[in-house]
């Protein structure tokens, strides 16, 4: 019978719906778990309905707002099922965290679930999804310390990167930040469209390979990439030299006549070298094994 | 600690979405708000953003997530946070508001009214001492928009706030807006309620702007201030002989430097004309210093 039962009925009452109705209708069974005396459930009964009501409403909208914020894209692709679908989440999902980040992402896991992947209809809505919630994470869990410059010897390792004698000395390994995502939907036309205020009728089938990266100012930025820059980048295990690295790549990209290579070997080093700036990859003399 | 502070004269919370306002050499800001929850558990770069914001402006503090009214201990790790934000900005004070937003099990997201009753006085005091004792910095409780009284209510709101600020001797920030709103929507005299406060007590006043939502009166941050809450301003001015600093607030909606300044220039015209403050009406360059 404390205040801090009663306050957490009422929260209850604020945030979910079928609770609410419950409680004003008088049914006292719903209210057992918070142990109330009489009196308490009696001033659960006095509230003035209809203003709790425009109240719960509008923080439902508030948390759609923070939806709409984290992943502006997906509730646009949304449309007119937008709000039944905040309602539906304000159901299934009562809210645990008050931040934008921690409800956009609660949004988008709920929706990432409630999508049927089977729906070729949702699939592109899926890649969009997935797109916005790897950006969201990615922008707000960077901390900043593991950057490309924190790395032990990595400013004399980086110096070596063109030097072919210690090219078998320096060891790129692959910094946390950084996520290679692949869809089956122009999610960049997506992103165009409506940023200048379309909505696309129909969504392109289109697979690309986008490198999400942080920088160590906290910048998200993104590139498409190819095949070749994917497998260069995950084949950055911290164990392996970068002369290794190379000659394997280029063996299984079948690029080994000897201009071939050449070409090849200097395409992965200016690639080394921009993944270093975009802080995707660092370079050390000490290998991670 | 509290009335040894310089008066600070009239600046605007800040938003990403209002920076060119602020850089703005022709815009009248004599001090910034920060929002505390923008800038605990955020990327590095917004630590440094808060620190740059410093540099040039006196900074206050202004939170929404530490529930000063949840029948419990207030969050400790959520002290400490808040403490380093402030302590990167160097604040003058810190703020927070009178109500709860969320309980163990549930957040509620939302500035949510508190019964206004003698155990709810002393759950609030005894947090605010708690807060206080731990953070180092002067400490000021905002009354908040409401638009439903919470059995059971035996205290009238102005008595309930002062025995909270004076149970727990801590300062006021003064919202005139969600005064005016909470007379509309629940049907007071705003005037009287004045009257009743314990205005010594005043270090801060909000001013902003809102519109109607079924009804009610919202406070949404969204439109210019209007003009009967500067008429509230001019009323109190001369009562309040502690005052330190007020702060225009928008989240939404943002305006163009102009209409800032207009608005910044009508608070400060009201400053000078109250003789209590005039001789504090300050340039951009003084405030600085």
């Amino acid at each position: 019978m404390s205040e801090l039962q009663f306050q957490q009925a009422y929260a209850r009452l604020l945030t979910d719906t079928g609770f609410r109705q419950s409680v004003f209708q008088g049914d006292n069974a719903c209210l057992k778990e918070y142990d109330l005396s009489n009196e308490q459930k009696q001033h659960l009964l006095q509230l003035n309905d209809e203003r709790v009501e425009i109240f719960s409403e509008l923080l439902i909208t508030n948390r759609l707002s923070k939806a709409i914020e984290g992943l502006p894209l997906t509730t646009h692709l949304l449309g007119e099922v937008l709000w039944s679908t905040a309602l539906e989440f304000n159901e299934t999902c009562p809210p645990l965290q008050a931040k934008k980040y921690d409800e956009a992402m609660a949004f988008a896991r709920f929706l990432r679930q409630k999508l049927d992947v089977k729906q070729s209809v949702n699939s592109g809505l899926i890649d969009v999804l997935e797109y916005e919630m790897n950006s969201l994470e990615l922008r707000f869990e960077f901390d900043g310390r593991f950057t490309a410059s924190n790395i032990e010897n990595s400013s004399s390792a980086n110096q070596y990167l063109y030097d072919s004698e210690m090219q078998s000395c320096i060891f790129p390994i692959r910094l946390l930040h950084n996520r290679i995502l692949t869809f089956n939907h122009d999610v960049e036309q997506i992103s165009e469209e409506i940023n200048n205020g379309q909505t696309p009728s129909t969504i392109a089938k289109k697979t690309m390979h986008i490198l999400f990266h942080v920088e160590p100012s906290g910048i998200l930025g993104q590139d498409e990439i190819n095949v070749p820059t994917m497998l260069f980048i995950e084949a950055c295990d911290g164990e392996t030299s970068l002369s290794k690295i190379i000659r394997d790549l280029a063996r299984d990209l079948e690029q080994i006549r000897p201009e071939q290579f050449l070409n090849f070997e200097n395409g992965c080093l200016n690639l080394c070298e921009s993944m270093i700036e975009r802080n995707v990859v660092g370079l050390t003399l000490i290998p991670s094994s | 600690m509290l009335y040894e502070i310089p008066f600070l004269g009239v600046g605007i919370s800040f938003r990403q979405e209002l920076s060119e306002v602020v850089d703005d050499p022709l815009t009248p800001v004599n001090f910034l708000e920060l929002l505390t929850d923008h800038y605990i558990d955020m990327p590095p770069h917004k630590e440094q953003e808060a620190r740059q914001l410093a540099a040039r402006f006196p900074v206050v503090l202004h939170g929404v997530e530490l529930s000063i009214g949840t029948a419990c201990s207030v969050d400790e790790r959520y002290l400490e946070k808040v403490q380093k934000v402030a302590d990167w900005v160097g604040a003058k004070w810190i703020s927070d508001h009178l109500c709860f937003t969320r309980v163990p099990t549930l957040n509620i997201g939302q500035l949510t009214p508190l019964s206004f009753n003698e155990s709810v006085v002393d759950i609030v005091v005894q947090n605010i001492i708690k807060v206080t004792q731990t953070l180092k910095y002067p400490f000021l409780v905002e009354n908040i928009s409401y638009y439903f009284r919470v059995p059971p209510s035996t205290l009238m709101e102005a008595e309930f706030i002062t025995r909270i600020v004076r149970g727990a001797d801590c300062g006021m920030l003064l919202d005139l807006t969600n005064l005016q709103n909470n007379a509309i929507n629940n049907n007071y005299d705003p005037y009287e309620f004045l009257d009743q406060m314990p205005l010594e007590r005043v270090i801060q006043i909000h001013l902003a702007g809102g519109y109607y939502h079924r009804g009610i009166l919202l406070d949404t941050h969204s439109h210019a201030v209007p003009q009967d809450v500067f008429d509230l301003l001019k009323y109190v001015l001369p009562k309040t002989k502690n005052l330190k600093g007020i702060i225009i607030e928008r989240d939404q909606n943002f305006p163009s430097s102009q209409e800032i300044s207009q608005e910044l220039g009508q608070v400060q015209e009201l400053l000078a004309n109250c003789s209590l403050y005039n001789s504090f009406t300050l340039s951009k360059e003084s405030a600085a210093n």
